[in-house]
């Protein structure tokens, strides 16, 4: 806003002009007195106390609510976008373990017959009643893990029949004499 | 041979104001501007008179420059501290408080002369009048006068460029003309003012 204040004047009217705006009032006073006006008017405008305390720590109070609101609203959205992968990660934990117990428990079942096939029939029919309660145990505990799959102990005790199972299915009873 | 046509007696900055206060002091002190704006910022109203005090005469005479009319000068002038009040908190001291509050005063005056349609015809270059050549010069014609005497359009852009210190851009934005328009103003203001002082 200052870069027109001088300018290149060599005639005599500018010189004239510039001599008349050099020598003008900058300053002209009012007939009346303007302020009472102005100061009845501004008492309806007071200042806001820019300062005050509460207005210094309103707007750290507002960001603080907002982080937590925000923070809040991003843990609930995470709960609810992570719930069914998690329930798919404990699914498929409960579904490889199934497979890894079957892959070995099959031909142990095959071999359990073969070893034990000399073993006399009262004895044969004690190992497979305590194999089918074993299998009653699994299946019902298994029925409860697929409703249940996040239940740590419930998985835990799946896993105890399991390795039971298996340690009965892998005695050679024809060796041992004895069973459980 | 370069001669500034800028009058520096208008240059607002630096001024000193005398405020009696017994707040700070049973001595009377001297406040410099911007103390009395953080004052009236806190809703010190004596301070804002201190403020007024400093600064009504310029006020007033960019109001009576831009709508030669005293009266209406006095409701610009006062509106325009009443405006600036309102507006205080958003003043962060990035200019001087004078340049901030001329230029609050400038835009009240345009607001209401903008309202008078034949201002707003007189914005077009085409509307400026010739010069008139008067026979009579025995009388000597005072700029101040010879200023009132301009067509609207040609004497808003003279008091705002030569006396006020704004560009053409700035100009053309305050009038929503385009700069050419405030550079002919200017010409044919100059023109009218050279030819007044001759007589």
């Amino acid at each position: 806003m200052t870069d027109n204040h001088y300018n290149e004047v060599s005639d005599p009217q500018d010189l004239a002009l510039a001599r008349a705006i050099r020598n003008l009032d900058s300053e002209m006073q009012p007939e009346r007195d303007l302020w009472v006006g102005i100061e009845r008017q501004i008492q309806d405008y007071p200042q806001k106390q820019r300062r005050s305390w509460s207005n210094d720590w309103m707007p750290y109070g507002v960001a603080a609510s907002l982080v937590v609101a925000v923070s809040a609203l991003v843990l609930n959205m995470m709960q609810l976008t992570s719930e069914e992968p998690r329930l798919v990660t404990a699914e498929q934990t409960f579904n490889q373990m199934q497979v890894d117990y079957v892959q070995l428990r099959n031909p142990l079942v095959q071999k359990f017959g073969e070893v034990n096939k000399n073993l006399d029939e009262q004895t044969l029919d004690d190992l497979y009643r305590n194999l089918n309660i074993l299998e009653s145990a699994r299946k019902e505990i298994e029925s409860q893990v697929r409703e249940n799959p996040e239940n740590r102990k419930l998985v835990e005790m799946l896993m105890r029949i399991h390795e039971q199972e298996l340690d009965l299915l892998r005695q050679d009873f024809t060796r041992s004499g004895h069973f459980l | 041979m370069t001669i500034p046509l800028y009058n520096s007696a208008l240059n607002p900055i630096g001024k000193i104001a005398v405020l009696e206060t017994e707040r700070f002091d049973s001595e009377p002190k001297l406040l410099d501007e911007k103390r009395l704006v953080e004052m009236a910022q806190r809703n010190d109203s004596r301070a804002y008179e201190q403020l007024y005090k400093l600064h009504v005469g310029r006020v007033f005479a960019l109001c009576v420059r831009l709508c030669k009319d005293r009266d209406m000068a006095e409701d610009l002038t006062q509106e325009a501290f009443v405006q600036a009040w309102r507006k205080l908190a958003q003043f962060r001291g990035d200019s001087a408080f004078g340049s901030w509050l001329y230029r609050i005063a400038t835009n009240t005056t345009l607001s209401y002369l903008r309202k008078q349609s034949p201002f707003l015809n007189s914005l077009d270059i085409d509307d400026v009048p010739e010069p008139e050549y008067r026979e009579t010069s025995d009388e000597q014609i005072g700029l101040e006068t010879a200023i009132s005497e301009l067509p609207d359009g040609a004497r808003a852009v003279f008091v705002l460029y030569s006396l006020e210190g704004y560009t053409h851009d700035e100009i053309s934005k305050l009038l929503g003309i385009a700069q050419g328009s405030s550079k002919a103003q200017l010409h044919r203001a100059r023109q009218l003012l050279k030819r007044s002082l001759s007589n």
